[in-house]
Protein backbone atom coordinates (compact mmCIF):
# COMPACT_ATOMS: atom_id res chain seq x y z
CA UNK A 1 0.00 0.00 0.00
CA UNK A 2 2.57 2.42 0.92
CA UNK A 3 4.56 1.75 -2.11
CA UNK A 4 1.75 2.28 -4.37
CA UNK A 5 1.16 5.49 -2.27
CA UNK A 6 4.86 6.41 -3.10
CA UNK A 7 4.33 5.22 -7.09
CA UNK A 8 1.72 7.72 -7.18
CA UNK A 9 3.86 10.38 -5.62
CA UNK A 10 2.48 10.62 -2.32
CA UNK A 11 4.39 11.84 0.71
CA UNK A 12 3.97 12.70 4.46
CA UNK A 13 3.28 15.90 3.28
CA UNK A 14 0.30 14.78 1.16
CA UNK A 15 0.04 13.79 -2.55
CA UNK A 16 2.48 15.52 -4.54
CA UNK A 17 1.14 17.67 -7.77
CA UNK A 18 2.08 16.37 -10.84
CA UNK A 19 4.11 19.83 -11.13
CA UNK A 20 5.80 18.89 -8.45
CA UNK A 21 7.08 15.40 -9.54
CA UNK A 22 8.04 16.25 -12.57
CA UNK A 23 9.97 19.40 -10.67
CA UNK A 24 11.73 17.00 -8.62
CA UNK A 25 14.93 18.87 -9.70
CA UNK A 26 13.82 21.12 -7.00
CA UNK A 27 14.18 19.00 -4.26
CA UNK A 28 17.03 19.12 -2.91
CA UNK A 29 19.07 15.93 -2.15
CA UNK A 30 18.88 15.46 1.47
CA UNK A 31 15.17 15.32 1.47
CA UNK A 32 15.22 12.53 -1.56
CA UNK A 33 17.69 10.57 0.40
CA UNK A 34 15.16 11.24 3.42
CA UNK A 35 12.58 9.66 1.81
CA UNK A 36 14.35 7.10 0.14
CA UNK A 37 15.44 5.99 3.21
CA UNK A 38 12.12 5.70 4.58
CA UNK A 39 11.10 3.30 1.73
CA UNK A 40 14.22 1.45 1.82
CA UNK A 41 12.98 -2.69 2.80
CA UNK A 42 15.66 -4.12 4.86
CA UNK A 43 15.43 -7.67 4.50
CA UNK A 44 17.51 -9.79 6.54
CA UNK A 45 20.99 -11.35 4.67
CA UNK A 46 20.77 -15.02 4.21
CA UNK A 47 23.89 -16.34 5.34
CA UNK A 48 24.54 -19.06 2.80
CA UNK A 49 23.26 -16.90 -0.25
CA UNK A 50 27.21 -16.77 -1.32
CA UNK A 51 28.24 -20.39 -0.57
CA UNK A 52 24.64 -21.01 -2.32
CA UNK A 53 25.50 -19.10 -5.63
CA UNK A 54 28.82 -20.81 -5.39
CA UNK A 55 27.28 -24.24 -5.32
CA UNK A 56 25.10 -23.44 -8.32
CA UNK A 57 27.43 -22.19 -10.74
CA UNK A 58 29.63 -25.52 -9.82
CA UNK A 59 27.13 -27.74 -10.80
CA UNK A 60 25.93 -25.67 -13.59
CA UNK A 61 29.73 -25.83 -14.77
CA UNK A 62 29.65 -29.85 -13.71
CA UNK A 63 27.07 -30.68 -15.73
CA UNK A 64 28.43 -29.77 -19.35
CA UNK A 65 29.52 -33.10 -21.37
CA UNK A 66 33.10 -32.02 -21.85
CA UNK A 67 33.35 -31.83 -17.94
CA UNK A 68 31.52 -35.00 -17.30
CA UNK A 69 34.25 -36.86 -19.71
CA UNK A 70 36.81 -34.57 -17.92
CA UNK A 71 35.35 -36.34 -14.49
CA UNK A 72 35.24 -40.00 -15.97
CA UNK A 73 38.48 -39.57 -17.19
CA UNK A 74 39.74 -38.69 -13.40
CA UNK A 75 37.92 -41.49 -12.10
CA UNK A 76 39.27 -44.07 -14.60
CA UNK A 77 42.95 -43.32 -14.11
CA UNK A 78 42.57 -43.98 -10.73
CA UNK A 79 43.76 -47.43 -10.02
CA UNK A 80 40.72 -48.46 -7.85
CA UNK A 81 38.61 -47.83 -10.62
CA UNK A 82 40.77 -48.10 -13.61
CA UNK A 83 41.00 -52.13 -12.56
CA UNK A 84 38.09 -53.03 -12.33
CA UNK A 85 36.87 -51.45 -15.76
CA UNK A 86 39.37 -52.55 -17.28
CA UNK A 87 38.34 -56.04 -16.18
CA UNK A 88 35.17 -55.78 -17.00
CA UNK A 89 35.91 -54.64 -20.30
CA UNK A 90 37.88 -57.41 -20.84
CA UNK A 91 35.15 -59.82 -19.67
CA UNK A 92 32.62 -58.03 -21.98
CA UNK A 93 34.99 -58.45 -25.28
CA UNK A 94 35.64 -61.94 -24.33
CA UNK A 95 31.90 -62.94 -23.66
CA UNK A 96 30.86 -61.22 -26.61
CA UNK A 97 33.40 -62.11 -28.97
CA UNK A 98 32.91 -65.31 -27.98
CA UNK A 99 29.15 -65.45 -28.35
CA UNK A 100 29.04 -64.38 -31.85
CA UNK A 101 31.84 -66.74 -33.14
CA UNK A 102 29.75 -69.30 -31.44
CA UNK A 103 27.08 -68.74 -33.16
CA UNK A 104 28.65 -67.84 -36.28
CA UNK A 105 30.65 -70.95 -36.88
CA UNK A 106 26.96 -72.87 -36.23
CA UNK A 107 24.92 -71.09 -38.75
CA UNK A 108 28.05 -71.82 -41.35
CA UNK A 109 27.88 -75.31 -40.73
CA UNK A 110 24.44 -75.79 -40.70
CA UNK A 111 24.85 -73.83 -44.26
CA UNK A 112 27.18 -76.27 -45.18
CA UNK A 113 24.79 -78.97 -44.18
CA UNK A 114 22.62 -77.60 -46.25
CA UNK A 115 24.46 -76.74 -49.22
CA UNK A 116 26.13 -80.52 -48.91
CA UNK A 117 22.39 -82.07 -48.53
CA UNK A 118 21.83 -79.66 -51.90
CA UNK A 119 24.75 -80.70 -54.16
CA UNK A 120 23.65 -84.60 -54.01
CA UNK A 121 20.69 -83.98 -54.48
CA UNK A 122 19.28 -83.66 -58.46
CA UNK A 123 15.79 -82.55 -57.14
CA UNK A 124 16.98 -79.93 -55.23
CA UNK A 125 19.27 -78.62 -57.94
CA UNK A 126 16.32 -78.37 -60.11
CA UNK A 127 14.05 -76.69 -57.12
CA UNK A 128 16.92 -74.26 -57.04
CA UNK A 129 17.06 -73.27 -60.28
CA UNK A 130 13.20 -73.30 -60.70
CA UNK A 131 13.05 -71.20 -58.10
CA UNK A 132 15.94 -68.53 -58.88
CA UNK A 133 14.27 -68.46 -62.89
CA UNK A 134 10.83 -67.63 -60.92
CA UNK A 135 12.41 -64.81 -59.32
CA UNK A 136 13.78 -63.57 -62.25
CA UNK B 1 43.30 -34.93 -19.92
CA UNK B 2 44.67 -35.53 -23.30
CA UNK B 3 47.21 -38.56 -21.42
CA UNK B 4 43.90 -40.17 -20.28
CA UNK B 5 42.02 -39.78 -23.70
CA UNK B 6 45.40 -41.43 -25.59
CA UNK B 7 45.84 -44.33 -22.75
CA UNK B 8 41.66 -44.89 -23.37
CA UNK B 9 42.00 -44.70 -27.23
CA UNK B 10 44.96 -47.71 -26.96
CA UNK B 11 42.83 -49.59 -25.15
CA UNK B 12 39.73 -49.63 -27.30
CA UNK B 13 42.00 -50.18 -29.52
CA UNK B 14 43.17 -53.32 -27.68
CA UNK B 15 39.82 -54.42 -27.26
CA UNK B 16 38.65 -54.13 -30.42
CA UNK B 17 41.86 -56.46 -31.40
CA UNK B 18 41.13 -59.01 -28.64
CA UNK B 19 37.27 -59.29 -30.20
CA UNK B 20 38.89 -60.19 -33.59
CA UNK B 21 41.37 -62.48 -32.51
CA UNK B 22 38.97 -64.75 -30.20
CA UNK B 23 36.43 -64.16 -33.08
CA UNK B 24 38.69 -65.37 -36.20
CA UNK B 25 40.30 -68.12 -33.32
CA UNK B 26 36.42 -69.57 -32.88
CA UNK B 27 35.67 -69.54 -36.43
CA UNK B 28 38.90 -70.53 -37.83
CA UNK B 29 37.79 -74.18 -38.85
CA UNK B 30 34.31 -72.53 -40.77
CA UNK B 31 36.77 -69.88 -42.96
CA UNK B 32 39.53 -72.64 -43.54
CA UNK B 33 36.56 -75.12 -44.62
CA UNK B 34 34.93 -72.00 -46.95
CA UNK B 35 37.92 -71.77 -48.53
CA UNK B 36 38.59 -75.57 -50.01
CA UNK B 37 37.30 -76.91 -52.88
CA UNK B 38 33.96 -78.49 -51.79
CA UNK B 39 32.99 -76.54 -48.61
CA UNK B 40 30.04 -78.55 -47.98
CA UNK B 41 32.43 -82.15 -47.67
CA UNK B 42 34.62 -80.25 -45.19
CA UNK B 43 30.81 -80.58 -43.20
CA UNK B 44 31.01 -84.04 -43.87
CA UNK B 45 34.39 -84.62 -43.50
CA UNK B 46 33.82 -83.02 -39.94
CA UNK B 47 30.31 -83.99 -39.03
CA UNK B 48 31.26 -87.67 -39.56
CA UNK B 49 35.08 -87.48 -37.98
CA UNK B 50 36.29 -88.80 -41.26
CA UNK B 51 40.16 -89.53 -41.83
CA UNK B 52 42.00 -88.23 -44.99
CA UNK B 53 41.82 -91.55 -47.00
CA UNK B 54 37.83 -91.94 -46.26
CA UNK B 55 37.75 -87.69 -47.12
CA UNK B 56 39.62 -88.57 -50.43
CA UNK B 57 37.09 -91.67 -51.32
CA UNK B 58 33.83 -89.68 -50.24
CA UNK B 59 35.80 -86.65 -52.20
CA UNK B 60 36.42 -88.56 -55.40
CA UNK B 61 32.81 -90.25 -55.36
CA UNK B 62 30.85 -86.81 -54.81
CA UNK B 63 32.55 -85.33 -57.96
CA UNK B 64 31.56 -88.71 -59.75
CA UNK B 65 28.45 -88.25 -58.12
CA UNK B 66 28.16 -84.47 -59.32
CA UNK B 67 28.36 -85.27 -62.86
CA UNK B 68 25.46 -87.26 -62.90
CA UNK B 69 23.57 -85.23 -60.51
CA UNK B 70 23.98 -82.44 -63.44
CA UNK B 71 22.81 -84.72 -66.30
CA UNK B 72 19.46 -86.02 -64.11
CA UNK B 73 19.28 -82.13 -63.03
CA UNK B 74 19.12 -80.93 -66.88
CA UNK B 75 16.64 -83.91 -67.88
CA UNK B 76 14.61 -82.57 -64.93
CA UNK B 77 14.59 -78.89 -66.09
CA UNK B 78 13.69 -79.92 -69.33
CA UNK B 79 10.72 -82.55 -68.50
CA UNK B 80 10.03 -80.05 -65.98
CA UNK B 81 9.44 -77.47 -68.30
CA UNK B 82 7.43 -79.34 -70.66
CA UNK B 83 4.71 -80.51 -67.97
CA UNK B 84 4.36 -76.93 -67.23
CA UNK B 85 3.69 -75.83 -70.60
CA UNK B 86 1.75 -79.22 -71.10
CA UNK B 87 -0.56 -78.33 -67.56
CA UNK B 88 -0.96 -74.50 -69.10
CA UNK B 89 -1.90 -75.16 -72.35
CA UNK B 90 -4.19 -77.98 -71.78
CA UNK B 91 -7.58 -77.48 -69.91
CA UNK B 92 -8.19 -80.85 -68.87
CA UNK B 93 -6.46 -84.09 -68.28
CA UNK B 94 -5.70 -86.02 -71.53
CA UNK B 95 -2.97 -88.08 -72.86
CA UNK B 96 -0.37 -85.63 -73.04
CA UNK B 97 -0.70 -84.52 -69.55
CA UNK B 98 -0.58 -88.05 -68.51
CA UNK B 99 2.40 -88.60 -70.69
CA UNK B 100 4.35 -85.20 -69.51
CA UNK B 101 3.05 -86.22 -65.89
CA UNK B 102 5.03 -89.72 -65.69
CA UNK B 103 7.85 -88.64 -67.44
CA UNK B 104 8.46 -86.24 -64.83
CA UNK B 105 7.55 -88.54 -61.87
CA UNK B 106 9.73 -90.57 -63.50
CA UNK B 107 12.65 -88.31 -63.96
CA UNK B 108 12.14 -87.97 -60.08
CA UNK B 109 11.95 -91.47 -59.59
CA UNK B 110 15.97 -91.73 -61.00
CA UNK B 111 17.07 -88.98 -59.38
CA UNK B 112 16.06 -90.23 -55.97
CA UNK B 113 17.53 -93.30 -56.97
CA UNK B 114 21.01 -91.88 -57.69
CA UNK B 115 21.15 -90.21 -54.33
CA UNK B 116 20.08 -93.13 -52.79
CA UNK B 117 22.81 -95.59 -54.69
CA UNK B 118 25.42 -92.13 -53.80
CA UNK B 119 24.29 -92.33 -50.16
CA UNK B 120 24.94 -95.80 -49.49
CA UNK B 121 28.59 -95.38 -51.77
CA UNK B 122 29.35 -92.67 -49.39
CA UNK B 123 28.26 -94.65 -46.24
CA UNK B 124 30.43 -97.87 -47.32
CA UNK B 125 33.36 -95.39 -46.45
CA UNK B 126 32.58 -94.63 -43.64
CA UNK B 127 32.70 -96.83 -40.36
CA UNK B 128 29.74 -98.44 -39.22
CA UNK B 129 28.34 -95.83 -36.98
CA UNK B 130 28.58 -93.17 -39.12
CA UNK B 131 27.32 -95.04 -41.65
CA UNK B 132 23.87 -95.44 -40.07
CA UNK B 133 23.78 -91.79 -38.47
CA UNK B 134 24.56 -90.46 -42.34
CA UNK B 135 22.10 -92.65 -44.05
CA UNK B 136 19.48 -91.66 -41.40
CA UNK B 137 20.35 -88.30 -41.89
CA UNK B 138 20.30 -88.14 -46.16
CA UNK B 139 17.14 -90.61 -45.50
CA UNK B 140 15.23 -87.92 -43.46
CA UNK B 141 16.16 -84.88 -45.16
CA UNK B 142 16.14 -85.69 -48.61
CA UNK B 143 14.51 -89.19 -49.40
CA UNK B 144 11.27 -89.07 -47.72
CA UNK B 145 9.23 -86.44 -49.31
CA UNK B 146 8.52 -83.28 -47.32
CA UNK B 147 10.95 -82.97 -45.53
CA UNK B 148 13.71 -80.51 -46.82
CA UNK B 149 16.63 -78.90 -44.95
CA UNK B 150 16.07 -74.89 -45.89
CA UNK B 151 16.91 -71.60 -44.72
CA UNK B 152 13.70 -69.40 -44.54
CA UNK B 153 13.67 -65.62 -45.44
CA UNK B 154 15.23 -64.97 -41.77
CA UNK B 155 18.16 -66.59 -42.51
CA UNK B 156 17.40 -69.47 -39.87
CA UNK B 157 18.19 -72.95 -40.80
CA UNK B 158 15.60 -75.68 -40.19
CA UNK B 159 14.84 -79.16 -41.04
CA UNK B 160 11.35 -79.73 -39.79
CA UNK B 161 8.77 -81.33 -42.33
CA UNK B 162 7.22 -79.07 -44.93
CA UNK B 163 3.80 -80.09 -44.24
CA UNK B 164 2.40 -78.53 -47.85
CA UNK B 165 5.25 -80.82 -49.63
CA UNK B 166 4.48 -84.06 -47.37
CA UNK B 167 0.67 -84.63 -47.75
CA UNK B 168 1.23 -88.45 -45.83
CA UNK B 169 3.39 -86.22 -43.05
CA UNK B 170 0.03 -85.37 -41.40
CA UNK B 171 -0.85 -89.20 -41.19
CA UNK B 172 2.55 -90.31 -40.27
CA UNK B 173 2.54 -88.04 -37.29
CA UNK B 174 -0.74 -88.82 -36.45
CA UNK B 175 0.00 -92.50 -36.20
CA UNK B 176 2.91 -91.37 -34.03
CA UNK B 177 0.79 -89.70 -31.73
CA UNK B 178 -1.97 -92.64 -31.46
Amino acid sequence: MKRESFLRGETAEGVLPCEAISGSQKMNSERRHQELGRWEIDLPEDPHFHSSVWREIAMRAASSPANRLRELLKCLSLPRFAIPAASAAIVIVLLSASLHGIRSREKAWKNLALAYSSAIDPISHTEAISSSLLED
Amino acid sequence: MVKSLIIISLSLALLACLYGGIYSWITKDTAQAMQSDHPELEWLRREYSLSDNQFSKIKAEHEAHDIICRELCHDLVLIQKRLDRVISTHPDVNEEVQDALAAWTEQRHRCRQAMLTHMYDVSSVMDEASASRYRERIFRNLIIPGRMPHIDLEGEFHEELIEHAAPDSSASINSDDA
